[in-house]
């Protein structure tokens, strides 16, 4: 049986029109990637952190906006850590902590370790790798938000902990949005939970940032 | 967005590359800085509650490791538990296993709009004809959800029922599985007292190449015969009938009585419509990645059906032969047996789907498809004699009829966008635009046999028409708040009918001219995410079916039944409006939607079977209005680990508000649509390897005539309530096998569906997968 048995021309009339206007749709999309490769082109500024004083993290205000795609953060997923400043006692709140964190947030411990306020001049090679055996001790996974598995919200949170000296969190933020408050506040109530080994320095325990990252994804 | 997130993976492929390119002249910075540490992802994976997002439908859904916890042999059985839903199977292999819903019943299969990977398998031809389930493999299903109302501007107007998904599965790597299924139900009614038995065997191999390539071969064979759908028999008042003068007969006994649905005295000969089915599907699924972001996907499904429809006469003589016609008495009544009472017929069936999509799968922006379907009846003929058993096993008169060149096509094209952060709409409007097509064409055409078995000489009658419905449609889902979505829609939809003719002679033909018809169906809902756990929403929505070409047409004539069709159908059009709440608990979800819809030219296909030979008219029924409450519960782990329980409920008012044409329909319940319906599913998993399982399904009486004259629902005939309890357990003994057995209505409770539904029946399944 043919697909269509009406009269061609208006048929024609009709796949062209739809065709064009999907043509039109996919040029615009192109575009778009062009776009998307100089997106991913940026991070590399990033490295120039290394020398700039830490500064506190541009995070959207308390109440993270939800976007419906949250497109921009996937761009920012895929890239690789970016290195990050010293770990220094910073004795100033986090300034994005976000509403309806569970603990409040502990007086920092005292940060032992000789670092510098100032950019580090990197040329000290004297300083040892802080260990990133950091693991996770059996800990859950957060459990996936009710409601953001009806709206169909996924996406990476990263959350950024300081870990004291006995392995528990002093201190927590999110570093990366998902873009979806709700999953946002499930990664960083589950970060703050865990239990971590310390990061040490020269053998020595030291309260250290890390950051973990949690990806939730629907299938 | 899985499928987004793999595209952007490829998207970024260079990532590394340029990353460890710009870490050269870092590393040297880098050595003895104290970095910050990342540990490794963790991933929270779950599968989605729905398969699409941006839906302002309610919605109800059921995962393959969900499906593990019910009997399951035939495709439909997949939707038995799902809220306000009703499966008309009548016996297993089954073909004409219609649905209903919130506000429509199981004969008027124009409101369910069901699809398979996107390609619509809802016949909308006429009332007995079903969804064609039987292209589904068993193996394949992953999920299936569910959509109620015409709330979506992206779906056909036949949404103003259910639509309904199913998912096949798309491999993964290499997956190999394979089931057999032995099915087995004692049955006795009347003078039946019967086993019927079934198989069904199902394979599927599938594999994902690093070429991008992906197939699935699906295999099926079931061989499965049914308890009888009918009985002959004659009731009180029929001309000829309940005789009190016994001469000129035959005395036989294995008459039993009863009251018919109406509750007039009633008496049964014997079983008809026993039938033996043999069905084979082949599906062939291709799909390969031609980029990251686009990607061609192929069907062929192949169906192939042998039907032997047999009878079975309770009446014996007095040297104990049976007695298949003739005057016969009991020595209480004459009755006639007519000629016609014990009809053997023999149906052979060929059905081939077609389907493609094209499409681009961008995480964000725009995205396009293209989604075509061609289904066609490759070959159909039911030969039927028109003498009873057993003079008819030897041959002898029938017809044949036919139903080649039969089938559908749908044609669509979609483009959505996906927004993006500071977009032309501030990464708050997610847009789809469309172009729907479908086309339907009934061909039925009935030829007189001398011999019904093997030939067919002349026409004897034919009818054939044509309907087709071209759609544009636009649906935006507006963020207006990070918790409030308003989604708005409107799809404009043109009918046409066409080619409509009947033919009973040479000289009594009709053809009826093209009919168009428009209508624009706008769509309104918005929901609000009041808290964390809490998501209101509200829906308004229009929606148009249109009628079909056995609707229009359809002007069969036989000795027995006269159909009467109305080529001026008016198309039924819901207004329809929905309250929900749903609330998202850790280990609970619960919704609670309060429903109407409110039908205009509603189309009443009812048969009068009272008068001889039966009539089946086709109406518009001005307004019939359902108003209702749907509640669904579901919990995890309640009260104990591993175990799940879900429960629904839906009390429906439906009935008809305005009749010029029959006032005195006006106040009756709308048929075939159960007051009340409720279900409870329980499964526990103790470990890996064990399974239990059961469910309880309980659905009010229904009204089978539009003046709910039938007072006597539980009989043969009667569309009675159904209370169904069901069993299941599995035993996973290896990785790769599992062992089930189940019993489908454990308390053999007797139901109606016009037809006899199945008594007890046991299952046992041996199934093998390799994932």
């Amino acid at each position: 049986m043919p697909l269509f048995k009406r009269p061609l021309s208006r048929n024609t009339l009709i796949v062209a029109s739809v065709l064009l206007f999907h043509g039109a749709a996919l040029w615009a999309l192109q575009t778009g990637l062009i776009q998307r490769v100089a997106d991913v082109l940026v991070p590399v500024q990033m490295l120039s952190e290394f020398i700039e004083p830490p500064k506190p993290r541009v995070i959207p205000p308390p109440a993270l906006p939800k976007v419906v795609a949250p497109a921009v953060v996937r761009k920012a997923e895929t890239l690789p850590p970016p290195p990050m400043p010293l770990a220094i006692a910073d004795p100033t709140p986090a300034p994005q902590a976000p509403v309806g964190v569970v603990a409040a947030p502990k007086a920092l411990a005292p940060i032992t370790a000789p670092v510098s306020a100032s950019p580090a001049p990197v040329a000290a090679p004297k300083v040892e790798l802080p260990s990133s055996d950091a693991d996770y001790l059996q800990n859950p996974k957060p459990a996936y938000p009710g409601m953001s598995k009806r709206l169909g919200e996924q996406g990476k949170v990263v959350v950024r902990v300081l870990i004291g000296v006995d392995g528990v969190v002093q201190k927590a933020e999110i570093r990366q949005s998902s873009g979806f408050e709700r999953l946002d506040q499930a990664a960083l109530m589950t970060a703050q939970r865990w239990r971590y080994v310390p990061g040490k320095r020269g053998g020595v325990a030291e309260a250290m940032w890390f950051n973990v990252p949690i990806n939730f994804v629907l299938e | 967005m899985r499928k987004n997130r793999e595209l952007m993976g490829a998207s970024c492929r260079l990532l590394p590359l340029v990353s460890a390119l710009m870490l050269i002249p870092a590393l040297g910075f880098a050595q003895g800085v104290a970095t910050e540490a990342q540990l490794k992802t963790i991933s929270v994976t779950e599968t989605r509650s729905q398969a699409a997002t941006n839906v302002p439908n309610s919605t109800a859904s059921k995962t393959a490791a969900e499906l593990e916890t019910q009997n399951i042999f035939n495709p439909e059985d997949t939707l038995r538990y799902l809220p306000s839903t009703t499966v008309r199977k009548r016996y297993f292999g089954d073909r004409n296993a219609n649905i209903g819903g919130r506000s429509f019943g199981v004969l008027e299969p124009g409101r369910a709009l069901v699809y398979v990977d996107g390609y619509l398998i809802s016949t909308f031809m006429g009332r007995f004809d079903a969804p064609r389930w039987y292209m589904v493999n068993n193996e394949a299903i992953e999920r299936v959800d569910m959509l109620y109302g015409p709330y979506s501007a992206i779906y056909p107007g036949n949404s103003i029922g259910t639509t309904i998904s199913i998912t096949e599965r798309k491999p993964q790597g290499l997956e190999a599985s394979a089931s057999v299924k032995y099915n087995r139900q004692s049955f006795s009614e009347y003078g039946t007292s019967d086993s019927y038995e079934g198989t069904m065997a199902s394979a599927r191999l599938a594999a994902k190449l690093d070429s991008g390539l992906w197939y699935a071969l699906g295999l099926q064979h079931q061989d499965v015969t049914g308890h009888p759908m009918g009985y002959a028999n004659a009731v009180r008042g029929a001309a000829g009938q309940f005789s009190p003068t016994l001469t000129g007969s035959t005395r036989v006994t294995g008459i039993t009585y009863d009251q018919d649905p109406s509750g007039v005295e009633r008496a049964l000969f014997g079983a008809t419509t026993i039938d033996h089915t043999v069905q084979d599907t082949v599906n062939l699924r291709l799909g390969y990645d031609l980029s990251a972001t686009q990607a061609l996907e192929g069907r062929v499904s192949y169906w192939q059906n042998k039907s032997t429809v047999t009878n079975q006469t309770y009446l014996t003589d007095a040297a104990g032969r049976p007695v298949w016609t003739g005057k016969v008495n009991d020595g209480r009544y004459l009755f006639d047996l007519k000629t016609n009472a014990f009809l053997p017929s023999v149906r052979d069936e060929a059905n081939r789907q077609l389907g493609f999509t094209w499409k681009t799968k961008h995480a964000t922006g725009w995205n396009a498809s293209v989604v075509l379907t061609d289904f066609a009846v490759t070959s159909d003929i039911n030969r039927q004699a028109t003498a009873s058993q057993p003079a008819a096993d030897l041959g002898g008169a029938g017809t044949a009829t036919r139903r080649d060149g039969t089938g559908w096509n749908t044609f669509e094209v979609q483009s959505a966008y996906t927004p993006t952060q500071g977009d032309f709409g501030d990464g708050k409007h997610a847009l789809t635009f469309g172009l729907h097509r479908n086309q339907y064409r009934l061909n039925n055409v009935v030829n007189d046999a001398t011999d019904w078995r093997n030939n067919e000489t002349t026409l004897n009658q034919k009818y054939t028409g044509e309907t087709q419905v071209t759609a544009l449609y636009a649906q935006d889902a507006w963020q207006l708040s990070p918790d409030v979505v308003l989604t708005a829609g409107v799809r404009q939809e043109q009918f046409e009918s066409s080619q409509g003719y009947q033919s009973f002679s040479s000289t009594n033909t009709t053809t009826y001219p093209t009919r168009s018809l428009s209508a624009t169906s706008p769509k309104l809902s918005v929901s609000w995410a009041a808290r964390d756990e809490l998501l209101l929403k509200v829906s308004a929505g229009q929606g148009t079916r249109f009628p079909n070409v056995d609707e229009l047409f359809n002007g069969t004539k036989s000795g027995t039944s006269i159909a009467v069709n109305d080529p001026n159908l008016r198309p039924e059009r819901s207004t329809s409006f929905e309250l929900s709440a749903e609330t998202y608990l850790d280990k609970h979800t619960l919704r609670t939607s309060l429903f109407r819809d409110d039908v205009a030219d509603t189309i009443l296909k009812q048969s009068d079977a009272t008068v001889n030979p039966s009539v089946t008219r086709v109406s518009n029924v001005d307004r019939v209005v359902t108003n209702g409450l749907e509640v669904v519960w579901e919990g995890r782990d309640v009260g104990l680990k591993g175990l799940n329980v879900g429960a629904n409920a839906t009390w429906v008012n439906a009935r008809v508000a305005e009749n010029a044409a029959q006032p005195a329909q006006v106040g009756m319940n709308w048929i075939r649509i159960p007051k009340q319906r409720y279900t409870l599913q329980t499964s526990y998993r103790p470990n890996d390897q064990w399974l239990f399982s059961g469910a309880w399904r309980w659905a009010g009486r229904q009204y089978s005539t539009a003046l709910n004259t039938d007072s006597n629902p539980d009989v043969y005939g009667g569309t009675s309530s159904v209370s169904q309890i069901d069993v299941h357990t599995a035993w996973k003994f290896s990785k790769e096998w599992t062992w089930s057995a189940g019993i489908d209505n454990l308390t053999n409770a007797q139901a109606w569906q016009a037809h006899s539904l199945p008594q007890r029946s046991f299952q046992t399944e041996l199934r093998y997968s390799l994932k």
